[in-house]
C-alpha cells in the first residue's frame, strides 16, 4: 500500500492514475498473448480440422483459380473429403460453442468493468480528498512515510482461470506483513490517517480488481477475435471448397460411370452388328445348302495336350 | 509589569512592532470568504495577491498545484521567522530558537529514518523543513551506522540534551520513529516550559498557558490514537508531557484509559477540555475533536496578542501562520479535487 500511496502522492490527478492503470493494462496484453498462443497451438493439435484448414489456407492461395483441393477423383478420395467434410461441420459447431461462450463471459466482464470504473473513480476521489484531510490536521507526512517505506505491504497475487481452454489470469490482492504506519501521527492526526490509510486500501483493492478484468478483457477479446476467424474460416472458405471438391469428384466418378455405360453400350451394339453379320451369313449359306453348322469348340475338339505330349 | 514595560522595548520593541505589523497581514474572515468562492487554483492566486502575500505566486508557471502553493507559503513563513531570528536579542533569541527545536526535532526524525533505511542524505536534506536546519544537519551523511549516528552527530546537535535524557544508541535502531518523535518533543515541550517560567512576568503568563494547552492536546491525541495499537500503556504514559494542566492526576487517569468514553471522562473533570469534547463528533459534518483544539490553539494565541511586552506573541504568530498555511491549502485541495462541501471546514482565525 505504502508504495502505491507514494505513486499517489506524486500522481495528483484521477486522470493520471487511470492512465496508469491503462498502461498496465497494456503492460498485461503483451504478456496475456502467450497464453492466448499456447491455446492457440492446443486446438491446432487437437482437431485435425484445424490442422487441415491451415494447409488448406496455405494451398489455396496458390490454386485460386480453381478453388478446390488438388485430388485424383476416386471412390477413396470421396470418402476421404466426406469424412473431412463431416469433420469440418463438427469443428465447425465445436468452435462456435466456444466462441459463444467466450463473448458470453466477454459481455459479463465488460459489464462489470463498467462497474468497477465509476466505483474506482468515486473512491479514489474519497481517498484523495481524505489525504487533504490528514494533511489538513497533520501537515505534510509524505516524507516522513517515504522514508519508512522498505517494501511493498500490499502485493499481488496471479492465479489462472480456465474459460473453455482460454487462461485468463487473476490478480488477488494480500497483505504482506503487519501494518508498519500504525503509530504515524501518533500526536495529531492519527485517526485521519488511518481513515486515509484504509480508503486508499480499498482504492488499492478495487484497482486491482480492475486491472485483473481489463487483462482478461484484452485476453478474451483477443481470443474471441482468433476464434470467430476460425469459425469464419471454416465456414466460409473450408466447408464450400471441400463441398465443391466432393462435387468435382462425384461429377467426374459420374462422367466416368456414364463413359463406361456408354463404352458397355458401344461394346453390345458392336457386338449385335457382329452377330446380326453372322446370322445374314449363315442364312445365305443355309440358302446355298450349306447346312452344316459352323464348327464351334465344342465339336470334335480336341485339346491338344500340349504338356504331356 | 512595570520594569518590564520600561526596558522591553531597549531590545524587543523594534521586532514586536514588525511582528504587530506582520499580524496584521493575516487573512481576515473576508479574505477567506473570498477564497472559497474560487473556481480555480489561478483565482485562488489572484485573490492572494489582493492580500498581503502579494505576489508570492507570481512567478510560477501556470498549471499551479497545490505543493507549489505549500512550498511558497512556507517560504515566506521561513523569511519572517528568518528576519526575526538575526535581529533578536538575547533572551528573544533563544526563545526563538526554542519555537525552531520543534521543527528540528521532525527534521532529526526523518534523516534518522532516511539514515536507517540507507536513503542517500543528499535526497533528505531538501525535504527538511527550513526552519529546523542547523549547521550539524549536514554532517548527518557523515553517519552510516546509527551508534555514529548518535554519537557523532545527535549529541552535538541542539537537540542533545533531550536526545541523552530519553534515547541510547541502541534505541535507535529498535524503538518506532514515532515513539523517538514523540520522545523528543515531550522533553522539548517541558524544557521550553521551563524556559518559559524562568522570564516571569508576561511572557511566562502566556506561554505557559499556549505551552500547557500544547502538552494537554497531546497527552488527549496520543491516548486517543494509541487505542487498537502495540503501543502499551507504560509506553504511552511516558510520552505525556508533564507541563500541562492535566499533570499529574489527569495524566494519570488518561494512562489507565481503554477507549474514548473513559478520556472523555478525564476530560470532563477539565471545563475547559470537557467543552471540547463535547462539541466534537465523529458523524459527518461534525467537528473533530482535532479541529476543535485546532479552534481552541487559534483562541488561545489571539490572546495572547492582548498583552504587550512580551514574547509569547513571537509563538503565537508562527502558529496562527502555520494554522493560515493549513486553511490556504485546504482551500486550495478543495478547489483543485472539486470537493466544495468541506470547503468552509477550514478555522477562521481573525
Amino acid at each position: 500500500m505504502s508504495l502505491l500511496l507514494d505513486e499517489l502522492f506524486n500522481n495528483v490527478t484521477m486522470d493520471a492514475f487511470v492512465s496508469l492503470i491503462n498502461l498496465q493494462g497494456k503492460r498485461h496484453k503483451n504478456q496475456s498473448q502467450l497464453p492466448s498462443k499456447g491455446s492457440y497451438s492446443l486446438s491446432h493439435d487437437k482437431s485435425l480440422i484445424n490442422n487441415s484448414a491451415a494447409e488448406n489456407k496455405k494451398r489455396n492461395v496458390k490454386m485460386s483459380d480453381k478453388d478446390r483441393l488438388p485430388v485424383f477423383p476416386s471412390r477413396m478420395s470421396l470418402a476421404i473429403f466426406k469424412a473431412r467434410l463431416k469433420g469440418a461441420q463438427r469443428g465447425h459447431s465445436l468452435l462456435k460453442k466456444k466462441a459463444d461462450a467466450l463473448t458470453l463471459r466477454f459481455r459479463t466482464i465488460l459489464k462489470s468493468i463498467i462497474e468497477t470504473k465509476t466505483e474506482v473513480s468515486e473512491v479514489m476521489k474519497q481517498a484523495q480528498f481524505s489525504l487533504a484531510e490528514a494533511k489538513f490536521t497533520c501537515g505534510d507526512i509524505s516524507h516522513v512515510i517515504l522514508q519508512n517505506v522498505t517494501k511493498a505491504s500490499v502485493k499481488v497475487k496471479s492465479k489462472k482461470e480456465n474459460v473453455v481452454g482460454v487462461t485468463l489470469p487473476l490478480f488477488e490482492p494480500y497483505q504482506d506483513g503487519g501494518d508498519t504506519y500504525e503509530l504515524t501521527g501518533l500526536a495529531r492526526g492519527g485517526q485521519q490517517i488511518d481513515k486515509t490509510k484504509k480508503s486508499y486500501g480499498r482504492a488499492i483493492t478495487l484497482l486491482v480488481e480492475l486491472a485483473s478484468l481489463q487483462t482478461s478483457f484484452i485476453t478474451l477479446d483477443e481470443v474471441i477475435k482468433v476464434t470467430n476467424r476460425r469459425v469464419n474460416a471454416i465456414q466460409h472458405v473450408i466447408i464450400p471448397r471441400i463441398e465443391r471438391t466432393l462435387a468435382y469428384i462425384i461429377s467426374e466418378l459420374d462422367e466416368r460411370d456414364r463413359e463406361e455405360f456408354y463404352r458397355l453400350k458401344k461394346v453390345q451394339e458392336k457386338k449385335k452388328k457382329i452377330k446380326a453379320k453372322e446370322e445374314l451369313e449363315k442364312k445365305k449359306r443355309q440358302e446355298a445348302g450349306d447346312h452344316s453348322e459352323a464348327a464351334t469348340i465344342f465339336d470334335d475338339f480336341q485339346d491338344p495336350d500340349i504338356l504331356f505330349d | 509589569m512595570m520594569p518590564e514595560g520600561l526596558t522591553f522595548n531597549i531590545n524587543h520593541g523594534y521586532l514586536e512592532g514588525l511582528l504587530r505589523g506582520f499580524k496584521g497581514g493575516i487573512l481576515k474572515q473576508a479574505d477567506y470568504l473570498n477564497l472559497i468562492q474560487c473556481e480555480t487554483l489561478d483565482d485562488l492566486k489572484l485573490h492572494l495577491q489582493s492580500t498581503d502575500y502579494g505576489n508570492f505566486l507570481a512567478n510560477e508557471p501556470s498549471p499551479l498545484t497545490v505543493s507549489v502553493i505549500d512550498d511558497k507559503l512556507r517560504e515566506k513563513l521561513v523569511i519572517e521567522v528568518e528576519h526575526m531570528r538575526n535581529h533578536a536579542l538575547e533572551p528573544l533569541s533563544t526563545f526563538l530558537d526554542y519555537i525552531k527545536y520543534s521543527y528540528m526535532i521532525d527534521n532529526v526524525i526523518l534523516l534518522i529514518t532516511g539514515t536507517l533505511h540507507g536513503r542517500p542524505i543528499h535526497e533528505l536534506l531538501p525535504k527538511c523543513h527550513p526552519l529546523g536546519t542547523f549547521d550539524q544537519l549536514a554532517a548527518i551523511n557523515l553517519a552510516n551506522t546509527s551508534i555514529m549516528l548518535y554519537n557523532a552527530v545527535l549529541v552535538d546537535t541542539p537537540l542533545a540534551p533531550y536526545i541523552k535524557d530519553c534515547i541510547s544508541a541502541e534505541d535507535l535502531d529498535e524503538m518506532n520513529v514515532e515513539i523517538i518523535r514523540n520522545t523528543l518533543y515531550k522533553s522539548y515541550l517541558e524544557d521550553f516550559y521551563n524556559f518559559c517560567k524562568k522570564q516571569g512576568g508576561a511572557t511566562a503568563d502566556v506561554m505557559c498557558e499556549a505551552l500547557a494547552f500544547d502538552a494537554d492536546r497531546r497527552a488527549f491525541i496520543i491516548t486517543i490514537n494509541s487505542f487498537g495499537t502495540e503501543l502499551s500503556k507504560e509506553d504511552r504514559m511516558k510520552l505525556y508531557p508533564r507541563c500541562g494542566n492535566l499533570y499529574p492526576t489527569g495524566l494519570n487517569m488518561l494512562g489507565e484509559c481503554d477507549d474514548f468514553e473513559q478520556v472523555k471522562v478525564v476530560a470532563d473533570y477539565y471545563p475547559q477540555y470537557k467543552e471540547l469534547f463535547d462539541n466534537s463528533g465523529i458523524n459527518p459534518g461534525d467537528k473533530t475533536l482535532e479541529d476543535k483544539f485546532f479552534e481552541h490553539e487559534v483562541k488561545l494565541m489571539k490572546k495572547s496578542f492582548m498583552q504587550q511586552f512580551q514574547f509569547g506573541v513571537f509563538y503565537a504568530y508562527i502558529r496562527l501562520k502555520e494554522q493560515e498555511n493549513r486553511n490556504i491549502l485546504w482551500i486550495g485541495e478543495c478547489v483543485a479535487q472539486r470537493h466544495r462541501a468541506k470547503i468552509d471546514s477550514y478555522i477562521p482565525i481573525f
